[in-house]
């Protein structure tokens, strides 16, 4: 770790020299999370922070520095009795968690050291980062790309998934490529990409001594290259734009689980998936259609990697990413298991001050088993300048065993909402300029109001929240998400409370908020996990310069 | 840089659809093939006694058919274990065994459905057997006659006697399985006796398959479509069955498992597999059948 801490510095510090002539430039990020536990037996906390770390943190702190076709970042990560990477556990290392050198030569683009990548839609290979669900699949390696011109490019890679400070052992290898082209008005960006990944003999021999204890019947031979491609294009036609990709793997050992019974058995399966989306608008209307099938597309590095830990790629979900508390509780994955489902949203804007949204999910099992449906309204109404309003009405059916990965019966909701904004100052009124530091607040306000009706899972919830914001500066919100009738009678009615506070001086943000969090699957961007419950502070900074 | 495109374009595709066939590994870690004399041979898991005694299931009725290719009435016995099992659904399993040559030696363009076993289990019954078609119901020896040999026209009437018995052995699988890729089935059962007795009883396994087309001489010709129904492929050793209990005690459990590889020729949604407990010596009488689907 000191050694790659010396070499960075002598690097950045040689550049930083030459920089006095020729002016590169210097940019980065931090974000710094605490928590402070607050055991709540009622709700459920009941993971190793709340029995006796009693606090946690972590913190990125990323510099970039870039001159003359150079590029050079790191990061430097840090984790302290941290649940973020498994909410199991107490995790604790710091150092240096990112390092890459990256230059530019003409058409030529080298990178050495931890890189983020993606190829087509990232269905075949997505190297990226999430830390608010604590992923980071950032690759260790080498990559080359060549762009001789606009409408085209490919690229290469090599080397090994981070893992925490480290890396899985097992080694990655990809090509990519993109050409832009057209017959007429008709347009195309058509791509292929080819992606390996080698075992590593440690973790073949674990997985040759599971198989020497299955019955002979199920007995076979796991390979140690998975091979995968891809193909996708996109067509572009006036307002019309449809997306196809279609990729596969090779057979390889990969565990799966029972959807009934969540039995676990290890399998020697190929996989692939077929993924379309059509978009089309047109004055104030627009339409999106998209379909997916996916076959046993489990892209991991190793078949013993758990969580989200160790996944290859990224398959995109067929379902609305929600954003208010109570229609984003049963918020759903793809299943790379197997799914096959299509979803629809059609938007359309009447006027300036109302427009429309529906959204709907249709996802089964390949088996035709329902895993998930969603039909979704939302009516936008800008009642004023100061003035603005959301309605809508969710209803949902969500397959709460294959989801949440043990018995539950399937959930049934029907969720409608209100959000409500008013500014409490006048619109119309100019400000005067102002110096740096006297910038005038702007008071608004914002409310809203939800209730989730359900006989399953822990029964129905009500939710309201208010938040007062003097904008650019300051945050209040209070919220209390109540369990209004839980679905047995004898349960206790449990208020899951919050209180958050925000402070912003120019690119820096403090929050800090206490709040009490029902358990449950966790999302952001398609990707989810299962998460306890959680009652407690958290504090946060976060900036950039 | 088209040219290039195209053929990193074809290479993809066919990688793609080929599923990288050249891009074979070595993998010697894995143990596809068993040990000698772990396929096809029936196996001791465990013993215990059982919490809770399960009632006694209703007794099903093995019949055993010796017959021939070259047996011109063994049609005639075939169609009446048809019928015999027809009657009773799911109740009685026939094991057309072919034995006692030359009658049993197939025709020179048709196939052969002699087992290896198929003399041995005509010789458990009696001995110097040169007319077929015979056969037994659960083995049992009948008053008057000097073996369990007895003719197809009294096995309807004795196997309805048969099923109106009770029985002490209960037949459960407890696990299957089918690899269509390399033909294995596996299976484990368990037989849970109801009652004490103090026999010592047996457990066999027999793999049966149906639907065969080919030549049967008939008491007029030689019939060049005949259907084969039941025929005995195969028993899994020890042929002659496998001891599981000596005097059980009422609850006890004995489960025995087996795998075996079914060859190509043979039409696996046609076969089944029939699993029994009897005895052996003295008396071979069957106290309780099951019959199994491979698939």
């Amino acid at each position: 770790m000191l050694k790659k801490l010396i070499i960075i510095l002598f690097i950045f510090g040689s550049f930083l020299a030459k920089a006095q002539d020729d002016k590169g430039h210097l940019s980065g990020d931090v974000m710094i999370n605490t928590t402070v536990y607050d055991r709540d037996t009622v709700i459920g906390t009941n993971t190793t922070q709340y029995l006796h770390e009693k606090s946690s943190a972590e913190a990125w702190f990323t510099l970039n520095y870039r001159i003359d076709g150079w590029s050079f970042t790191t990061r430097f990560d840090l984790y302290n009795n941290s649940p973020l990477l498994n909410p199991s556990e107490a995790y604790t290392a710091q150092g240096l968690a990112f390092y890459q050198i990256d230059k530019k030569i003409d058409k030529w683009e080298f990178t050495a050291g931890h890189f983020y990548d993606q190829f087509g839609s990232g269905i075949l290979f997505r190297a990226y980062e999430d830390r608010l669900i604590g992923i980071d699949y950032a690759m260790l390696g080498v990559r080359v790309q060549y762009t001789p011109n606009d409408s085209f490019m490919i690229k290469a890679f090599t080397g090994e998934q981070k893992n925490r400070f480290g890396v899985w052992p097992q080694v990655m290898k990809g090509i990519n490529s993109e050409k832009i082209w057209g017959i007429g008005n008709v347009g195309f960006l058509t791509g292929v990409g080819f992606l390996n990944r080698t075992l590593d003999q440690a973790t073949m021999n674990t997985l040759a001594n599971e198989i020497n204890t299955l019955p002979y019947a199920q007995r076979f031979i796991p390979m140690y290259n998975m091979y995968a491609g891809t193909i996708y294009n996109t067509i572009t036609f006036k307002n019309f734009s449809l997306y196809t990709e279609y990729a596969k793997k090779s057979q390889e050992a990969v565990f799966i689980t029972d959807p009934t019974t969540n039995d676990v058995t290890l399998q020697n399966l190929p996989g692939d998936v077929f993924y379309t989306g059509l978009n089309y608008s047109f004055y104030g209307f627009g339409i999106t259609l998209q379909y997916k099938k996916i076959n046993s597309f489990i892209m991991r590095t190793t078949p013993y990697a758990t969580i989200l830990d160790g996944i290859m790629d990224y398959l995109p979900a067929l379902s609305r990413q929600n954003s208010l508390r109570l229609p984003a509780l049963y918020s759903v994955s793809a299943q790379a298991q197997g799914e096959q489902g299509i979803q629809g949203d059609v938007t359309y804007s009447i006027d300036k001050h109302n427009s429309f949204d529906v959204n709907g999910s249709y996802i089964n099992l390949p088996n035709g088993t329902a895993l998930y449906r969603e039909i979704f309204g939302e009516y936008i109404k800008t009642f004023s300048k100061r003035v603005k309003g959301e309605f809508g009405i969710q209803s949902l059916v969500y397959n709460f065993q294959v989801y949440e990965g043990h018995p539950g019966d399937v959930v049934h909701t029907i969720t409608p909402f209100v959000e409500m904004s008013i500014r409490l100052d006048d619109p119309n009124k100019i400000s005067p300029d102002v110096s740096e530091g006297k910038v005038p607040l702007r008071p608004s306000i914002r409310f809203e109001l939800q209730y989730l009706s359900t006989k399953q899972d822990s029964g129905s919830y009500a939710y309201a929240l208010v938040e007062l914001n003097l904008a650019p500066r300051y945050s209040f919100a209070i919220s209390d998400m109540y369990n209004i009738i839980p679905s047995h009678t004898t349960a206790d009615k449990i208020n899951y409370y919050s209180a958050f506070f925000a402070y912003t001086q120019k690119q820096t943000r403090f929050t800090i908020g206490y709040a009490k969090q029902v358990a449950g699957v966790i999302c952001t961007g398609g990707v989810c996990r299962v998460e306890p419950a959680f009652s407690g502070v958290r504090a946060g900074i976060t900036t950039n310069f | 840089m088209k040219k290039i495109y195209s053929v990193f374009l074809c290479v993809t595709l066919v990688v793609m659809l080929n599923g990288c066939t050249g891009c074979k590994e070595v993998n010697t870690l894995v143990n596809l093939t068993p040990p000698n004399g772990i396929y096809d041979q029936l196996v001791l898991d465990t013993t215990f006694l059982t919490a809770t005694f399960p009632a006694a299931q209703p007794k099903n009725v093995l019949i055993e058919d010796f017959t021939g290719e070259k047996c011109d009435n063994c049609p005639r016995a075939q169609a009446r274990g048809v019928t015999v099992v027809e009657t009773n659904p799911g109740r009685v399993s026939v094991l057309g065994i072919q034995c006692a040559p030359p009658l049993d030696n197939p025709y020179f363009s048709s196939f052969d459905l002699r087992t290896k076993h198929g003399d041995d289990l005509l010789g458990l019954e009696a001995s110097n057997v040169t007319g077929l078609p015979t056969g037994d119901v659960d083995r049992k020896i009948y008053s008057g006659n000097p073996n369990s040999l007895i003719s197809d026209f009294i096995w309807p009437s004795t196997t309805t006697s048969e099923l109106a018995l009770p029985t002490i052995a209960n037949i459960d699988s407890f696990s299957k399985s089918y690899d269509p890729a390399g033909r294995i089935f596996s299976l484990k059962q368990n037989v849970t006796f109801t009652k004490a007795s103090t026999d010592t009883f047996y457990y066999s396994a027999a793999i049966i398959e149906s639907g065969m087309v080919g030549l049967q001489l008939t008491p007029t010709n030689v019939d060049s479509h005949f259907v084969f129904q039941h025929v005995l492929r195969k028993m899994i050793e020890p042929w002659n069955g496998l001891n599981i209990a000596n005097g059980p005690a009422a609850g006890k459990t004995c489960r025995v498992s087996f795998s075996t590889i079914l060859p190509s020729n043979w039409v696996a949604d046609s076969c089944r597999v029939v699993t029994f407990v009897h005895r052996r010596g003295a008396k071979n009488d069957v106290e309780q059948v099951k019959e199994t689907t491979i698939k």
